[in-house]
């Protein structure tokens, strides 16, 4: 770590904002903290930051707000820190712009994994990750909503997915009919420092496989090509964000 | 018997008001026929008195005129004595002097029915009218007719000949007669043959038609009436139980008759009350979660400062705990806030995810392959109903064996959960719902939430029209094998 990733703090916890701060800087962060919305509006006009931390419930202008404001601005990933334990805050946030959402109260080991896998993504997308710029993905009848990280059936019908299933399914629908092999799959799935063994991909293909296909042991949409690799094998029509918020 | 009659019994609001109307007018109705028919009665009664009465006195009037010439004579049927032209040239009173002849007077009587007799002319076992008699004899009486007995019956014979023609003259044409028959000073018999009155069946008939008149613009007006009564209580019925369902508040039209109208008013206020209680709760449930899941979040990044690893790790493990406990206050009073809309779930798929993660700590977690099956469930509800039932099966079971099952035609889905623990004694299997309760050492050894996980996923349950059920299960020895619980809903979820 040669440069320290600047971070913004945003929460009206005097003790939050310490405990996090310490905790962050003893993890190789640079952080800078704001008490409210206001007062982030203003650093951000005069310093530049990597990634900003945002609580949702502040007095005066609440999470909300700002992270749009910030999202709009488009200069910094974001991540939503909440109380509220339910999915509401969680797509509303991610609707609006957050590249992540973290419940209260969350490890802090937690908190710096999600930091690492946002600014990863932010830096290599150059811009904010691909969510921002896609809204889903249409295949064979099948939805994959970006925004709501959700699966729907040729039916209509919600098909739940784990976030690691929903990742290689969006990686595979980014790329239709491109073999991608298991390396490269494990690599955007999860990330450089998963320390993964080789089967992972084959079991979440296989898991993906037993809730989409009719005939799992005969894929037609997840394929598996010869010489190690796969491929989604459907004319996939993406979904591009109209007017992103 | 009882049955039948109480499913008779009808049901709605507008159905027991025709019934009661029913009932009423029935006996309106038969009361009134009653009556009726004692006036007609007492009417016939006067009517056939008055025709006998008439007749005889007019006929002993005649007799009494013509007594001298008539002498000793002794009986005579008049109409085997046609031919005797004495007793029929024999002068009369000028009322009864129609016209000279024979004929004329032989047909007069023949036309009212008139007959001497030496013998009594009615039959003993002829029906008798003791009323007319005792009418006929009080008229006689005061008619100064003489006589020593009287006798008023009904001739039950099919009818004769003079008599159709007689019948023919009388506007009501019946087959039977009455035969009314006096015994005078002389011994001999007057006797009068009339055609009994008919039976007025028109009266029965018009009984019927007022009847059935009156029933039919009763059900209409009671039909108006109900309706503009029964749609505003309908419509104030589907509103209460939207708002015991999902807690959806709708402000009703306040329509109808003005008591009806004061309740959907009253209602619309409670409601409106109501509403703003449950939304000064949701903000209060949300500061309380705020306010202290943020000094939770303090703590928490703090503990990782502590050096000690086992005390590190009993306090995150109290923090886990807390935040739990403090989760599923959260969200069992929030439960119930209609804001999540109801969708069609791939629930294989669902069960598949939590058990997924459950197997990602390396829990004994397994679930039964499924067939696909789709149900109308609160997805984020229903995943934390799953999610408690099967880390209760970890904690206190060791284990958790999932499977799911929906008959593609039955009604119900089920999600059963066994583990292999060592059960709930019987008598708790029911208390265990009960917020905040705990069982006995045996199983209260571990911590973990407030109590609340299986409280929380009974309401779950409820909130889809379904419920839990906890039961033993039992190995071949009948010794505890395990706890089992069965999460049912109704694939439909009725309204």
């Amino acid at each position: 770590m040669t440069d320290f990733p600047h971070l913004l703090l945003v929460d009206d916890d005097d003790d939050l904002r310490d405990s996090v701060n310490e905790y962050l800087s003893g993890q190789g962060f640079r952080v800078t903290m704001a008490e409210n919305a206001a007062m982030a509006r203003s650093l951000v006009r005069t310093q530049q930051f990597d990634l900003a931390l945002l609580d949702v419930m502040m007095p005066g202008e609440d999470g909300l707000s700002l992270c749009r404001f910030l999202a709009e601005q488009g200069a910094m990933p974001i991540i939503m820190l909440t109380a509220r334990g339910d999915a509401t805050d969680r797509i509303i946030g991610l609707e609006i712009g957050a590249d992540d959402y973290l419940p209260k109260p969350f490890a802090p080991r937690e908190l710096v994994a999600r930091i690492k896998t946002v600014l990863r993504r932010f830096t290599r997308s150059g811009g904010h990750v691909d969510q921002g710029q896609v809204d889903g993905y249409m295949f064979e009848g099948w939805l994959l909503d970006s925004n709501k990280r959700r699966l729907t059936d040729p039916e209509g019908v919600n098909v739940p997915i784990t976030s690691a299933e929903y990742k290689l399914l969006e990686v595979l629908a980014g790329r239709p009919r491109q073999v991608m092999d298991r390396d490269q799959l494990l690599d955007m799935v999860h990330g450089r420092e998963a320390q993964l063994f080789d089967r992972a991909i084959d079991n979440l293909v296989s898991r993906l496989r037993k809730k989409m296909e009719q005939d799992a042991r005969q894929p037609d949409l997840i394929q598996t090509v010869r010489g190690g690799g796969y491929m989604l094998a459907a004319h996939v029509r993406v979904i591009a964000s109209e007017a992103s918020l | 018997m009882k049955q039948a009659l109480l499913r008779l019994w009808p049901k709605s609001l507008t159905g027991r008001l025709f019934l009661a109307v029913a009932i009423t007018l029935l006996a309106t109705q038969s009361l009134n026929g009653v009556l009726l028919y004692r006036a007609q009665n007492e009417q016939r009664v006067a009517v056939v008195t008055n025709a006998i009465a008439v007749r005889m006195i007019r006929a002993v009037d005649r007799l009494n005129n013509e007594a001298p010439r008539r002498g000793r004579r002794g009986p005579d049927r008049l109409e085997e004595r046609s031919d005797e032209p004495r007793f029929l040239n024999a002068p009369q009173g000028r009322r009864f002097r129609d016209r000279p002849g024979d004929g004329t007077r032989e047909r007069g009587r023949r036309r009212r029915g008139l007959e001497f007799s030496e013998s009594n002319p009615t039959k003993a076992n002829w029906p008798r009218l003791p009323r007319v008699e005792n009418r006929l004899s009080t008229l006689l009486t005061s008619y100064d007719v003489n006589f020593t007995s009287i006798i008023v019956a009904r001739d039950p014979r099919p009818q004769i000949v003079p008599l159709e023609r007689l019948s023919a003259v009388r506007a009501e044409p019946t087959d039977r007669t009455i035969v009314g028959a006096v015994q005078l000073d002389n011994g001999n018999w007057l006797s009068v043959r009339l055609p009994e009155p008919s039976n007025e069946r028109s009266v029965t008939a018009w009984l019927i038609f007022q009847t059935v008149t009156l029933y039919l613009i009763l059900l209409g007006v009671i039909f108006y009436i109900t309706r503009t009564l029964s749609r505003p209580l309908k419509k104030l019925n589907t509103a209460m139980a939207d708002f015991t369902q999902s807690q959806q508040i709708s402000e009703l039209p306040e329509k109808g008759p003005e008591d009806v109208a004061a309740l959907t008013r009253n209602f619309n206020i409670m409601s409106q009350r109501i509403g703003t209680m449950l939304d000064e709760k949701d903000v209060m449930l949300g500061a309380i979660g705020h306010d202290l899941k943020t000094p939770l979040s303090a703590l928490r990044v703090r503990v990782e400062s502590v050096k000690d690893d086992v005390l590190r790790g009993k306090m995150i493990a109290s923090i886990e705990d807390l935040r739990q406990s403090l989760d599923e206050i959260l969200l069992l009073a929030r439960l119930g806030r209609g804001q999540e809309e109801h969708e069609n779930v791939n629930l294989g798929a669902m069960l598949d995810t939590i058990v997924d993660e459950f197997v990602q700590l390396d829990k004994p977690v397994t679930l039964e392959p499924v067939p696909r099956i789709v149900g109308r469930v609160y997805a984020t509800w229903f995943r934390r109903a799953m999610r408690n039932l099967i880390a209760n099966a970890v904690r206190y079971g060791g284990a958790a064996r999932v499977s799911l099952n929906g008959d593609a035609i039955g009604d119900d889905i089920s999600i059963c959960i066994d583990d292999d623990g060592p059960g709930i004694p019987e008598e708790e299997l029911e208390k265990i719902f009960t917020p905040f309760y705990r069982l006995e050492k045996s199983r209260n050894s571990q911590t973990g939430g407030a109590g609340l996980g299986l409280t929380l996923a009974r309401a779950i349950a409820e909130k889809h029209g379904g419920t839990i059920r906890l039961s033993n299960r039992y190995d071949a020895d009948g010794n505890v094998a395990g706890l089992r619980a069965i999460f049912t809903f109704p694939r439909s979820e009725r309204t």
